[in-house]
């Protein structure tokens, strides 16, 4: 490195180094939007990634369809033998489906958590080092994708939208370090379901880490953990995972749990973005309840966190 | 032709973040980060080859492609690609003749972008991983790898360069 160590050179290094702390700070400040050059760029490389991506799906495919031959005959009859079970479990959701439908109109309630549309894309790069855990996917706000909405594999859910840009946008998974991502979550117990956050990776157990669970819910290996719905843009119940370790936190105040995650993180390849019907079914009525509303979700969540803090 | 370097680093800046991603699995079994940093190797092969400036301005562009795409955070990988890319470019003969020489440099060059992007992550709070476990789990593995496909890089990126600077030689003679 001979060239490096004269007078102008460190002054340049410094100067760097100075703009560094600089653009650091301007942009770990609580962001609202993308800017508009880190927006384009974005877009410009992801149509640069979705060409590279598409023939490797396709390829992916072939492999996987190749090594799904093999078990085809298996697996047709153990699947002959659940559409049995299948008959009878859709005909008991039609059934179910009427009855929730009617108690509903007697209810008069007319959104439910539980309604969503969903948008499928495809997932087009992930950071190479993954420091932070977020993949790219190649729609953007032009399709109607925000952020924060849910993002979901067939399997459960995997994450949310961080940033959007026009064509294209990131996806944050729940498995991001990052104290900002939490996922109101809730418990399938046989009484009624305990309401907790789910936050972040547990690094040495390899699961999702389940917080605020109150101290006295009883909460058990092998249940199902899905979202609330009261944290914002999520729907209810899209299945997080199975809890597989409950112990108390490290105050002792509340409890925590480990999550082992239904969705596979490692190979994803297509999406669905959901969005909540429950906040845009009336754009004029919005205005007018949005402020109730707002309150109301927020008592709601705030409860077992107060009631977790307040045991002796 | 004379952009043709940096259209192979950028290429590989597109493999690294799709295809690479689709063939290993992250992290493996034992724990290990593979961790693909192919275009920071070849972008310190070219600036043995054609000097810093020019390694700096490769490693601005490539760290700015990863701060937008990649992060929220601006200029963590911008100020290491700009930096390692000028620090390492060791524009000598003797470098420049010897397989082992630019591999041992682009693996320097390698390691210190790889632990100045782990410090500043860890300074700015986005990660918490102690040292000891990013140096085994992801420094050294990622180093094999990345030695690996210097290796199968030396000798093609070696020729090209070569060759264009033939090509700018008889062109200047030209004129």
């Amino acid at each position: 490195m001979p060239h490096f160590f004269s007078n102008k050179r460190l002054i340049i290094l410094m100067v760097s180094i100075i703009l560094l702390v600089a653009v650091i700070g301007f942009s770990t400040r609580e962001r609202e939007e993308l800017t508009l050059p880190e927006q384009f760029v974005r877009d410009a490389v992801g149509v640069g990634q979705n060409v590279f991506q598409q023939p490797a799906n396709m390829i992916n495919g072939v492999v996987d369809t190749i090594r799904d031959i093999r078990y085809v005959y298996e697996e047709n009859q153990v699947l002959k033998d659940r559409l049995d079970e299948y008959a009878m479990v859709a005909s008991e959701r039609d059934t179910l489906k009427q009855e929730n439908a009617t108690l509903q109109e007697m209810a008069d309630a007319e959104e439910s958590l539980g309604d969503y549309v969903t948008r499928p894309a495809l997932v087009i790069h992930r950071s190479p080092d993954q420091w932070t855990e977020t993949i790219g996917i190649n729609k953007g706000s032009q399709d109607g994708i925000e952020s924060g909405m849910a993002v979901i594999t067939p399997e459960g859910l995997i994450g949310q939208i961080d940033r959007t840009s026009q064509f294209s946008s990131t996806v944050q998974l729940l498995s991001d370090g990052d104290p900002s991502n939490r996922v109101s979550a809730m418990v399938h117990t046989e009484d009624d379901p305990v309401y907790a956050f789910v936050e972040g990776w547990d690094e040495e157990r390899e699961g999702l880490l389940l917080r605020k669970i109150e101290s006295e819910a009883e909460v058990e290996e092998g249940q199902l953990v899905s979202t609330s719905g009261l944290g914002g843009v999520f729907p209810r119940g899209l299945t997080v995972g199975e809890i597989q370790e409950v112990g108390p936190d490290e105050y002792g105040l509340t409890q925590d749990a480990l999550i082992k995650p239904v969705a596979d993180f490692y190979n994803i390849e297509h999406v669905r973005v959901i969005e909540r019907e429950a906040q845009n079914l009336d754009e004029q009525l919005l205005d007018e309840v949005e402020i109730d509303d707002e309150e109301d979700e927020e008592e709601i969540e705030e409860v077992p966190l107060e009631e977790g803090a307040g045991d002796p | 032709m004379r952009y043709l370097p940096f259209l192979i680093v950028f290429t590989l800046f597109l493999i690294e973040g799709t295809w690479y991603q689709m063939v290993v699995p992250h992290p493996l079994e034992n724990g290990w980060m593979l961790i693909p940093r192919f275009t920071i190797v070849t972008l310190i092969i070219c600036a043995i080859f054609r000097g810093p400036v020019l390694g700096m301005f490769y490693g601005l562009s490539i760290g700015l492609l990863y701060d937008f795409i990649y992060t929220d955070v601006l200029g963590i990988y911008m100020f290491s690609a700009a930096f390692t890319g000028y620090l390492f470019a060791f524009k000598l003969p003797q470098v420049q003749r010897s397989f082992v020489w630019i591999l041992i440099v682009s693996m320097l060059g390698f390691s210190v972008f790889e632990s100045l992007v782990y410090v500043l992550h860890l300074s700015i709070g986005t990660i918490h991983l102690s040292g000891e476990v990013f140096f085994y789990h992801r420094l050294l593995p990622s180093l094999g790898l990345n030695a690996l496909l210097a290796m199968l890089l030396i000798y093609p990126m070696r020729k090209l360069m070569r060759y264009l600077k033939l090509r700018e030689q008889s062109r200047d003679e030209a004129v």
